[in-house]
Parts: structure tokens; sequence; C-alpha cells
């Protein structure tokens, strides 16, 4: 141990204090040979004679210096260090080949980084909670009936409560069968109330997650006893330490939500966020508390026909999910038996019912809902970074090994000189990663850069929000490895391949090379046309998705949203009864109105283009038996069709004569008229939600027909529509305003915002904004591929032209003497662009066709994020040929000028 | 050239065990040390600077010596070398085995 840190010392101070120890060691050498030559002199040999005998028999001083200089492990050091100054030397004397190696390096790291982590943690990692791969989510796919919550998988993974208390008693293949449906709440105190994401769970959620807390106790299975009884509150880590700064004293206090007292008895440990990516929960209440937390007087939790809440399992050890489902058939059938009763069902529909299937999958990464939406254009915007990848991979390789052979001759001198293979290596490598280095530090800080950018244009609650600000090191040091190898590998092979020529061939072959051999471009020129085949692919990708969005922009939505504002508050969370909000509706409605500048207010009970539709059936008076009847069910109010300019066909809109005793009526558009009522006049017709034989209401009278109008977002269809009065809704709870306005509506939100604070301080008023910016948010993720896509392949252009000219002017300056004596010849300059030119444009040429194939065939796995363009889109095509175009000519220009201008005499001189 | 680098050529390490036995008597600079190992041997190893320093070197940083400058007899600068405690448990050491195998390979050499 002391010699070890001896052994330290020493060194370090030979190191540090240099010129102390050479000076010591050089006195010491001196002395001995001064010595030496004293003792002679003294038996009478003459000095001059001594010193040569002295010199003989104990060798010179200079090699005993070196020999004692190069013993310790600090000499290893100094060399190091040497090559590192004489590399840095190096890069520097090649700013713009140095600039662009690092520039590939820094945007393959950072652009694969920040992308890649984004995909790792939607599409990839597993929920944060012990044994993730034995959870399941439950399925049943099939005609649904009665009232079904449908957020993923045409609502085949909602079940009723009691279903779900049944399965949960009966099956015996798991160790825990929980229930979990995300919610929006009211949370009030300190004066104010905000609207939090809730997850009204099973009391036995967290045992079967095997979730710890982090203070106090979470929820356990006598926390759900009976609808109501069950007011206790379990909040998250990051909502604790967000709203309440961690403050260990809110335990057994209570908090509002909805109104009612709940006791708040724990806090989950950090990082835990339920059972969907991508959800951030802020509370878990227990499931028996839900007609408080989403009240609506038809809903009872009781109520086997209203299927609502997703479940999943966590599968007992050893259990297959194969023989899990299997054994959960006998328990499923009976119990959907019993729903096909209550639904009155007969005939084909109840065969149908009661054939569906209990099937399981896999749940390790939670509910899918957010992977549906995002996981096609994720994996197409990952497979364009790894194209980008590729191509840099392929840039640095190019330009790694044009660059060594241009410097062959200097390794060739070196050798000549005695510079010895090893040490050959070891400088290359030093630039190698020296190169490296620098890329890599760049790459990272452009990963943070690309992560910004990206979680800048998520809007907030895209679901994707919430994951964009994590960088992920694996992923990291996959990109830097990979292209850190690559500007090794590449930058030792001239070394490599220099040691192994014969050292006068490499100085006698550059002297007389007269054209460039073909042999050694081989590579150069494969790796160039895969370059551009892999931009022509990237360059198609980005254009038609660029086209998606401007289609998607310009498609017409049956609305017009400029000049509109847009507002959500949901009253009946703040405990108010249907006809308390149903006042609060009329009365804002009239005050907004009043407001200078407002043209006129309208109400709905869903927001527009925010994939919030109730879709149900409906019984038409003369119904035929296997007809299709459902329709997408909303209430609005009066000149909701004005307010949102969807033209008027028949009949009339809604008025303030529809009131909640009046004869109930309804509005259907174009595309239900045309499917339940082709060829006749709709209007004065009759019709009742439900279907089958449960009726949910009593029928209303057709009174008017309004044009299509898009409702999801601009690339879904049109569906069929029935509107209804909201003022005949009893079951009234959320609104959302729409105000079209005279000018700029964004001016008007804080006058609006105010009048609804002063009808109702406690109503939080979520989504504030223009149509014009729901609409944008809604296409928030066509608009991130079509972005990015640009971008990549923008990048993806500029990294080939760079390769490209990289090549070329390697080309004429190894051709520099052909090109002097052909001019010497009279060859004329245009003879000489020509040629130099003909040489980028093959490879282009080659790489275009290829790419552009490639293409055609890979372009179909993401034809599903397409609209309104095909893949075999012609005009993206000529755009991506026109622009490979002008990249090449760029990059071919600065060499063909180069060589154009070669000076005969200077050239044949050279070298 | 006579004998010049032998010591090295022939076992390795046993310049660093004649190095410490020099050293076991006295202090001594670079020079002193060589010719003691010159004198002692009767002019049969006779140590070239570089092997010398080397070694010296080794032993300086294995803490088997301890080196320090001082004034020679004839008013030089030279640094002077002496044992540690380790060197000199090294030097016990080292005879010992040293002994030991000599005393083995003599008795294989005269049984043929």
């Amino acid at each position: 141990m002391m010699a070890i840190f001896r052994k330290l010392t020493r060194g370090l101070r030979a190191l540090f204090r240099s010129k102390q120890t050479d000076r010591e060691l050089d006195e010491e050498l001196a002395g001995f040979v001064e010595m030496a030559v004293e003792e002679k002199v003294k038996r009478g040999v003459d000095r001059k004679t001594a010193q040569r005998e002295v010199r003989l028999e104990r060798g010179s001083v200079e090699v005993a210096r070196e020999v004692v200089a190069m013993a310790g492990w600090e000499s290893l050091v100094r060399s190091a260090w040497k090559d590192l100054c004489f590399g840095v030397r190096m890069l520097m004397k090649n700013p713009g080949f140095t600039a662009v190696v690092i520039l590939t390096l820094a945007i393959s790291i950072g652009a694969n980084t920040a992308i890649f982590s984004l995909t790792d943690q939607v599409l990839l990692r597993d929920l944060p909670v012990p044994h993730p791969e034995q959870l399941v989510l439950l399925r049943s796919p099939g005609p649904n009936h009665g009232r079904t919550w449908d957020d993923i998988d045409s609502g085949a993974q909602s079940f009723s409560y009691p279903m779900y208390k049944d399965l949960r008693e009966r099956s015996t293949v798991f160790s825990g069968l929980l229930a979990c449906r995300g919610i929006t709440v009211n949370v009030s105190g300190h004066g104010e109330t905000q609207s939090v994401h809730a997850d009204l769970v099973s009391g036995n959620f967290f045992e079967a997650l095997e979730v710890q807390p982090a203070i106090g106790r979470l929820l356990v299975p006598s926390d759900e006893t009976a609808p109501g009884a069950n007011a206790v509150a379990v909040l998250s880590y990051s909502y604790w330490s967000r709203q309440l700064g961690a403050d260990p004293s809110v335990l057994d206090e209570p908090l509002t939500v909805n109104g009612v007292p709940l006791t708040v008895v724990g806090v989950t440990r950090k990082g835990f966020y339920g059972v969907q990516i991508g959800s951030t929960p802020d509370i878990f209440i227990p499931v028996t508390m839900r007609e408080q937390m989403t009240p609506s007087p038809d809903q009872t939790l009781g109520d086997r026909t209203d299927r609502w809440l997703p479940v999943l399992g966590r599968l007992k050890p050893g259990t297959s999910m194969v023989r899990a489902q299997a054994e959960l058939q006998p328990v499923y059938q009976p119990l959907i038996a019993l729903d096909s009763t209550l639904l009155k069902l007969s005939g084909d529909d109840l065969k149908r019912y009661v054939a569906k299937p209990l099937l399981l999958a896999g749940g390790a990464h939670g509910r899918l809902v957010l992977q549906e939406s995002v996981e096609a254009p994720l994996v197409a915007l990952m497979s364009m970074v790894g194209l980008v990848l590729l191509i840099a991979c392929a840039n640095l390789a190019g330009l790694l090994v044009a660059r060594g052979e241009s410097r062959q001759r200097e390794i060739g001198l070196r050798m000549a000189l005695g510079a010895s293979r090893a040490r050959l290596i070891r400088q290359l490598l030093t630039e190698s990663l020296l190169h490296a280095a620098a890329g890599g530090a760049a790459g990272i800080v452009l990963a943070w850069w690309c992560r910004n950018a990206i979680a800048a244009a998520i809007p907030e609650g895209n679901g994707l929000s919430a994951l964009a600000n994590g960088l992920d090191f694996r992923v990291l040091w996959f990109a830097a490895s990979l292209t850190l190898a690559t500007t090794i590998l590449f930058g030792l092979a001239p070394a490599i391949r220099a040691s192994r020529l014969d050292l006068q061939n490499t100085l006698k072959d550059q002297g007389s090379n007269i054209s460039g051999g073909r042999s050694g471009l081989t590579l150069h020129r494969a790796m160039i046309v895969s370059q551009v085949a892999l931009t022509a692919m990237l360059l198609a990708g980005a254009g038609l998705f660029a086209r998606t969005l401007m289609n998607l922009e310009h498609a017409s939505l049956g609305v017009d949203p400029s000049h509109v504002l847009q507002f959500s508050v949901a009253p009946d969370l703040n405990g108010h009864t249907a006809e308390q909000t149903l006042a609060f509706a009329d009365r804002a409605r009239n005050e907004i109105e009043a407001l200078p500048g407002v043209r006129s207010v309208t109400i709905s009970t869903a927001e527009i283009f925010a994939n919030d539709d109730y879709v149900s059936n409906f019984t038409p008076e003369e119904y035929r038996p296997g007809e299709n009847t459902d329709a997408t069910y909303l209430y609005i109010g009066p000149k909701y069709f004005s307010t949102m300019s969807i033209p008027l066909v028949a009949g009339r809109e809604f008025s303030e004569g529809d009131a909640a005793g009046s004869t109930k009526v309804c509005i259907i558009n174009e595309k239900l008229a045309q499917r339940s009522f082709p060829g006749g006049n709709p209007i004065g017709l009759h019709l009742t939600h439900g279907a089958g034989k449960l009726y949910l209401d009593r029928p209303m009278e057709i009174v008017g027909v309004v044009a299509n109008s898009k409702w999801d977002d601009a690339r879904s269809d049109v569906s069929p529509f029935l509107y209804m009065p909201y003022s005949q809704n009893n079951a009234l709870g959320r609104l959302s305003f729409y105000v079209r306005t005279e000018r700029d509506p964004s001016r008007m939100a804080a006058a609006i915002r105010s009048l609804v604070e002063r009808l109702d301080p406690d109503l939080p008023m979520k989504n504030l904004r223009t149509l014009t910016e729901q609409v944008g948010s809604s296409m928030a993720n066509d608009r991130l591929v079509a972005m990015l896509s640009i971008s990549l392949a923008l990048l993806a252009a500029l990294l080939t032209a760079l390769g490209l000219y990289g090549v070329l002017a390697y080309v004429v300056a190894r051709r520099t003497r052909e090109i002097g004596i052909r001019i010497a010849l009279g060859s004329k300059p245009v003879e000489i662009l020509r040629l130099v030119m003909e040489q980028g444009s093959w490879l282009m040429v080659m790489g275009g066709v290829i790419g552009m194939f490639s293409a055609l065939i890979a372009m179909r796995w993401v034809a599903s994020l397409l609209y309104g363009v095909t893949i075999d889109d012609l005009p993206t095509y000529v755009g991506v040929v026109v622009l490979l175009a002008i990249v090449a000519s760029a990059a071919c220009y600065l060499p063909a000028r180069r060589a154009m201008r070669v000076d005969p005499m200077v050239a044949l001189r050279f070298e | 050239m006579p004998m010049t680098d032998k010591p090295t050529d022939l076992i390795q390490g046993t310049l660093d065990m004649l190095i410490l036995k020099t050293l076991a008597l006295e202090a001594m600079h670079g020079y002193g040390i060589s010719v003691r190992i010159e004198q002692m041997s009767k002019g049969v190893f006779r140590l070239n600077a570089g092997s010398l320093f080397l070694a010296v070197q080794r032993l300086d940083r294995e803490g088997l010596i301890d080196g320090e400058w001082k004034a020679t007899e004839n008013n030089r600068r030279a640094r002077y070398y002496s044992l540690t405690t380790k060197g000199r448990k090294r030097l016990n050491d080292e005879t010992r085995e040293w002994t030991k195998q000599v005393a083995a390979i003599a008795r294989i050499l005269e049984a043929s």
C-alpha cells in the first residue's frame, strides 16, 4: 500500500516538477561521470582519454538519462500528453474537417438520444412496480350494449363494477385483481378551486401492484366497503410535493374534493404514476366514492349495464396467461349471461353478446391508451432518427477514410523516420478520441436542447407532455458508443493500413500518382450512394408528412374556428345539481353575450376537437331489425350552429323555447339523415335514445337537419350526430362554452374569465383558448411528426452534401496532376467541370433511384399517419428529386471550381 | 567491452540485491555504489550508468532506499542513498533466499 503511494507521489513529482527532476537526474549523472573521470586522472590518464574511456565503460549519459526517464509510469502520461497536444494541433490545422466531424457526431447523438428517450418511456418501459411481467389487462371484445365507456379498444377494456367484484371473488388465477379509472375532480382549499386528475381505484389497488407509501398508509381492501362510505384519499408523491410542499402534516387532514371532505391517509412512493403511462393522477380515491366524484343521477355503482371500469390483474407466480384465460371462461360465462338478461337482449344480439370471451393481454406496460395514439408516429420518428444515425456513421466513415488517405504520405514519412506501428496507432487513436470526445460532449448538449424543443412542441395535456422531459442515459450511451466506435475505427484504419504498406511504395506511389486510382474509392462511392439513398427516403417521408399536415390544416372541418373562444367548466364536480347547473348555464350565456365585442355564445356538454364523445344507440319510429342505429350524442344550447358556422339544411335550430318541460326535440346531421332516413324528409319523425328494449328516455321529435362537421379532429370521418338541447338534459353536468367574437378572440379571454369568476368564484375554468388553438392541439402529433421529419431530412441532406463534397474534394485533390495535364493539353474549363460533376451526379442518381424505390416500400408502414396523400404522391417525389439535385450541385460546385482553376504549371510541380 | 553490463544480463534482480548490500554499511552516492560493487566483485561486475540509475530509481520508488543531497569529500554535490528499514528487511530476505538457491544449484551441479 505504502509502496504504491510512494510510486505515485514520486511519479507525480516527476510529472509536475519535471524540470527539477530532470535537473537532479542530470546532475547525478554528470557527477557520476565526473567522479569516474577524476579517478582515472588521478591514476595518471590524461583528461581527454579518461573521458573517452569512461564513456566506453559506463555508457553514454544521454542514453542513461533516456533509459531512466522512460522507466517510470509517468513517462507514459508524458508521451500521451504530447500526443494530445499534437492531436489538438492537427485538428486545429483543419478546422473545417474537425467542425464537420464534431457536428456530425453531435447531431446524430443528440437527435437519437432525444427521440429514443421519448420512445423508450412511452413504448418500452414497464410500469414502475415489482414484477410488472405478472400484470395482465382484462378485455372482452365484442358488441357493446347498455352504457360503455370507451377510451381504447372499442370499449372492450371497460367492465361494470359488479362484474369486476364478481370476477375478483370467483377467479382463482390472480394474486390480485384491481380496477382503476382516471377522472377529473375539483379540489378546493385556500380560497381557490383546482381541477386535478384523480384515479378511482379498488381497495386492493396498491396491494396488488405492491406499491409502498412515502408516508402514512395506502388504501387497503377495507377502504372499499359501500357506496359513499369511504371518504379517504391517497395523494401521489408529485402532487404532494408540488402542491402541498411535501408537508407531512397533511396526513389525517381533510381534503375537499368535489365538495366532499376526504381524509388524506397517505402518500404514494416517489415515481409511482398509476397504471397508465402518460397519465399523472394526483389523488387516488376508493372506487366506492364514484357517485360523489363523477356525479350523474343515472349512474350507480351497482348498475351491471354500465361498463366504465378498466380492470388489471396480477397473475399468481407460475400461472401462464393461457391457462389463466382458460380458467376464467367458466367464471365469466354466467356473468355475461346475467348482463344479457338485464339488457333484455334477444335473437342475434343475445347470441353475439353472450359469446363475448374474456381475454387477457400483457399488462407490463400498463394500460396502452397513450401508446395507441402515439405508437405509430413515434416508431416513424424513431426509424427516421435511426436512418440519420446510419447516414452520420457512413458520412463519418467516408470523411475519415478520405482524410486518412490524404495523410498516407505523412504516415509513410513518419514510419521512415522510425515511428513504430504502435506509436502511430496511438497518435491516430488520440486524434480520433479527441474528435469523439468533442462530438460526444456537443451531442449531450444537443440532446438536451432537442429534448426541450420536443417538450415545447407537445401541448399540455397531450399525455406525452409528462414524459418529454426525461433523457435516457442508456440511449445516450448507445448512440454515443455507435458513433464513437465509427470514429475510432475509421480514424485508425489508415494507420493499420499504412503500417502494412511497404514504405518505399507508399512514398513512391504518391509521388507518381497521375489519375488517382479508382480502386480505393469504391468504399467511398458505396457510402455516398447509400447516404443519398437514405436521404432520399427521409426526404420522401418528410414530404409526405408535411403534405399531411398541410392537408389537415386546410381540411374542411364543417365549423369555422376563427374568432371563437372556448372554455369548459364542470359545476357538477362542485356538487351542483342539474337544475343549478342549468341555471348557471343560462345566466352565463346571457351575461357573456352582453359583453361588448361578442357576437354570439353557445354551450355544448362535450368539448369539440378533444376526443370527447358519447356514442349510443337510438331507435327510430320504424326500426328495421339489424339496422345500424348508433350516433354521437351531444347536448347543445341555442345558436350552437350559427356560432360554430354549421349550416342548417332543413328545419330549425334550438331556441330558448325548447325548455326542460316542453316537447323533447332533437336535430340530426346529414350523415345520420342519409343513413337512417334515406330518401325521406326526417323532420317531424321521432326517435328514442336507447336500443333493444332498453329505452333510456322519452321519444324525441326531429326538428332540424344540419350540415356535416368534424368532431374529434380534422383527420377523423364525420360521424352521425344527434343533437339535443341541454335544457332537456336531466343530468347536466359539464359545460363547454363557445363565444364568437367580432375581433381577435384571445383578447376577450380576460373579460370572460373575470365574468365567470364573478358568477361562481369556485368554478375552475379549463382550456380557455381560441378554437383555432384547440384545433391546432388536436393535430399536435401530426405537427410534431412533420416538424421533426422535415428537420431530420434536411439534416440528412446536409450530411450527405458534406459527405459528397468531402469525397469530390478528395478526388479533385488526387487528380490535380491529371487535371493539370488535361488543361495543359488544351481541355476547356467546361470539360473539367463536366469531369468533376459527372463523378458526383452519377452517385446522386444511383442513390436517388435506390432511395425512391426504398421509400415506396418503406412508406407503407407509415401510411396510417398520412392524410389526403398517398405513399406514391408524385409531387413529393418530384420535390425530392429537385432537392437532391440542388444538394448535389452545391456539393459538386466547390470542388469543380477548384478543379477548373488548376494551374497546369503548379499542378505538375505539385508533390 | 569487458563485463560491462553482465549482472543484469545474468540474473534478473541480482543487481538490486547487490546495491542493497552495498548500502547496508553506509550511505553512498551512485558512483560510490558502482566502485564498491566493482571492488567487492574484484572487477567482475562493472556497472553502466543507465542500469545503475534505473535500479536506483526503482529501489527508491519501492521505498527500499532513500536519497539525500549532500557534499562529497571533494566538495561536490551528490545524492547519497541509504537503506530504509524496509530495504534492510528486503536485503535479509533476499540474501537468505539467494544462499538457499545457490546451495541448491551447487548440489545439483555437483551431483552429476
